[in-house]
């Protein structure tokens, strides 16, 4: 019995030496190998930055792709087996791979590495980035809150993390320049990727008195527990209105592929700088889906303008005075939010009724 | 009419001599390689290509050698418990709630050391601390069913879902890292109990799995405990004959489980993640419960089906990289060891015609 599986083990070891075939690319020919926290399948997150892998691809760059990879240390071995194929690009697309990505770039300072901010573990040859997602949801909000006829909004959350409180706060303060009235309610499965927990609190939101349900989770779950029980939908991550035609109003968009595009270029020209890179409503990192016909003329100029606005600059929703749904001023008169605050942002703003879970 | 098959399985009475086992596993991989090519193909994937994939991930360099020992370490760890509990024919389903309350109680020591204990100090404690936890967690269930003779299989299993969510409640509430911007996490355990790295990338752990491997080795071989587990299991009514107390036992079996398991939630964290997470284990606990039983509880064969699964696992994630897509690689996995245990079944038993008029009702 003993003696069979060592000579299982060596058969392995022995057909692995043989059969092991080391690929080779010099810096100059970037190859881009890309990690994912879910599926490529979930319609959302991981589908937007496979799309835009594609794109790269398209344009000449080898790419390969490994999905439901957990952030734990099997990140190590997925990035040393890309590294080990030829790939000098890897994209951890997932903000838990940071720990252990860090681990690889120090071991492997001639190769590239792109995770997702904010950064927690940085080194010489990470770029992290990100994208100002919550202009987006400003824009929806804006959307959510001309539509809603019980003034009452449901929100769907994954984990309360910075960026998602951010996206809440500011699709809140948007749907509320439109109408004062508004509420938001928020419901937190505490995951990314449960399609079931998703569409049960969309559910459940409608059931609650809420007629537009918005969410913050990589799937299209939501969008259709709130169709199905015929309430407006706002989509997160990529154009959900497949999912629902007549009932999806509009929903942020990622898009990853001009990103991905320089980040080529900045390795190909010898151009790469470490740190963060935060995409906007300005260079099309984030942008806001086609918005249904049974919305407004008057609110769709009016989105249009607050969103070259905002790309440009001349408006900043963060503004002060702003309180916190316990009425604390959060934002005093005269200040404002950076990305770091933002980062750090542990607050609800008023007309949110919910609060942040387990603390 | 009759129904029944014209085959049967007969127990084979006489011990199988070494070689002809080895013979039989080889046959089995074999088989399974082949089954796997024939699915290859029918898929549009080259078998070559795939099979490549598979050995690199899994051995095929330094870095992947490190991966796949550092990720047996847990997985060996947990078999090695529910093999020791079943020498006592106790089912431990429990390993990855003690592995998860283990490294509860790893971090629990390794967060709030002071950061100039001396490393001597500091890791012992920490993977203390980890046996501690994970013995406890399994001592509920062991007190359950010697006083109240609750099924252990329940008992262990439910109190998973338990650990697993402390853990979560905690690194996102109470021990959640403020410089990890609310992200499942708790701060890293003092640097005095992370052992590093000793070799190319290849933490100590293995050589705790492997002293465990040889504990349960000797027990089996010269320990009266070892000798009362299994009369126990087997016999408890001559146990009892005999003067072994069965609750001491069924004690004794499961709450050493969970330390085992909880030793590789320990080493988990002062080896791997340095800090306690959400999703530590990706179902270590439950992998290992194959793993103990693919190497049919012998505790060095444990050591090799732990370092072989875990490069199968390790190896899947290489054939993504070689664009094959993941359900290939659990399907291929499925194969060997489907294979592997048939081969092992037919150690035991053989196949054997029976005539229509003979066939057992």
């Amino acid at each position: 019995m003993l003696n069979s599986r060592v000579t299982i083990g060596s058969v392995l070891v022995a057909s692995a030496a043989a059969l092991c075939v080391p690929g080779a690319a010099s810096a100059e020919d970037p190859q881009a190998a890309f990690i994912y926290v879910g599926p490529v399948g979930d319609a959302g997150w991981t589908y937007r930055h496979d799309v835009a892998r594609q794109c790269i691809e398209a344009e000449g760059t080898k790419t390969a792709f490994v999905e439901t990879v957990p952030e734990t240390p099997d990140v190590l071995n997925v990035e040393n087996d890309f590294l080990s194929q030829g790939y000098n690009m890897i994209f951890a697309t997932a903000f838990g791979y940071q720990p252990f990505t860090q681990q690889v770039a120090v071991a492997n300072p001639d190769k590239y590495f792109f995770g997702i901010t904010p950064t927690i573990a940085p080194a010489d040859n990470i770029l992290n980035f990100y994208g100002k997602l919550w202009d987006g949801r400003y824009l929806t909000g804006m959307v959510a809150g001309s539509m809603t006829e019980t003034n009452k909004i449901g929100f769907v959350a994954a984990q309360p993390i910075p960026t998602v409180i951010a996206g809440l706060n500011a699709f809140t303060l948007g749907a509320r320049s439109v109408n004062p009235d508004v509420t938001v309610e928020v419901v937190w499965t505490l995951s990314w990727y449960d399609p079931s927990a998703e569409k049960q609190a969309a559910v459940a939101l409608v059931e609650n008195g809420a007629d537009v349900i918005a969410q913050h989770q990589d799937t299209p779950s939501a969008v259709q527990g709130a169709a199905e029980s015929g309430a407006w939908a706002i989509g997160s991550e990529s154009d959900m209105t497949s999912f629902a035609p007549e009932k999806v109003l509009t929903g942020t968009v990622w898009d990853w592929c001009p990103f991905y595009k320089s980040a080529v270029d900045m390795v190909k020209n010898g151009t790469f700088e470490p740190g963060e890179f935060y995409g906007g409503l300005d260079d099309g990192t984030v942008s806001i889906a086609p918005i249904n016909a049974a919305v407004s003329d008057e609110i769709k100029a009016k989105v249009a303008e607050t969103e070259a606005a905002l790309a440009s600059g001349s408006f900043d929703y963060w503004a002060g005075p702003i309180k916190d749904n316990e009425g604390a001023t959060v934002v005093a008169e005269g200040a404002t939010l950076g990305i770091a605050d933002i980062n750090g942002m542990g607050w609800l703003v008023e007309g949110v009724s919910g609060s942040l879970p387990t603390k | 009419m009759n129904l029944t098959m014209p085959f049967r399985l007969e127990p084979v009475l006489d011990e199988p001599r070494r070689g002809q086992a080895a013979i039989r596993l080889a046959v089995g991989a074999c088989v399974a390689l082949l089954v796997g090519a024939a699915l290859l193909l029918a898929s549009g994937y080259d078998p070559v290509v795939a099979y490549s994939a598979l050995a690199r991930g899994a051995f095929g360099s330094m870095n992947a050698i490190s991966g796949t020992i550092n990720k047996a370490v847990p997985i060996g760890l947990c078999a090695i418990g529910i093999a020791f509990a079943y020498r006592a024919r106790l089912w431990n389903i429990g390993a990855e709630g003690q592995l998860y309350f283990g490294a509860f109680g790893a971090a629990g020591v390794g967060l709030f050391l002071p950061p100039s204990t001396p490393p001597v100090v500091a890791l012992p404690l920490v993977l203390l601390a980890g046996m501690l936890g994970g013995g406890l967690w399994a001592f509920i269930a062991a007190a359950l069913k010697a006083y109240r003779g609750v099924n252990e299989i329940l008992t262990t299993l439910m109190l998973n879902y338990v650990a697993i969510l402390w853990v979560a409640y905690l690194v996102t509430g109470p021990w959640s890292d403020p410089l990890a911007y609310s992200f499942p996490y708790s701060a890293p355990i003092i640097a005095n109990a992370q052992p590093g790295r000793v070799f190319a990338g290849i933490h100590p752990g293995i050589i705790v799995l492997v002293a465990a491997s040889l504990g349960l080795w000797w027990l089996d071989r010269s320990s009266r405990l070892g000798f009362n587990l299994r009369v126990a299991g087997d016999a408890p009514r001559a146990a009892l004959y005999g003067g072994v107390n069965h609750r001491t036992v069924t004690l004794v079996a499961l709450t050493g489980a969970g330390a085992l398991a909880g030793l590789a939630g320990a080493i988990e964290i002062a080896g791997s993640t340095t800090r306690l997470q959400s999703g530590l284990s990706p179902g270590y606990g439950f992998i290992a419960i194959l793993v103990a039983w693919l190497a049919q509880g012998r505790p060095l064969a444990i050591v090799f089906a732990a370092l072989i699964y875990s490069g199968l696992l390790n190896g899947g994630f290489a054939l993504q990289v070689s664009s094959i897509p993941p359900a290939t690689g659990t399907i291929l996995q499925a194969v060997l060891l489907l294979c592997f245990l048939a081969a092992a079944t037919f150690g035991k038993y053989r196949i054997r015609r029976v005539p229509a008029s003979q066939g057992s009702p």
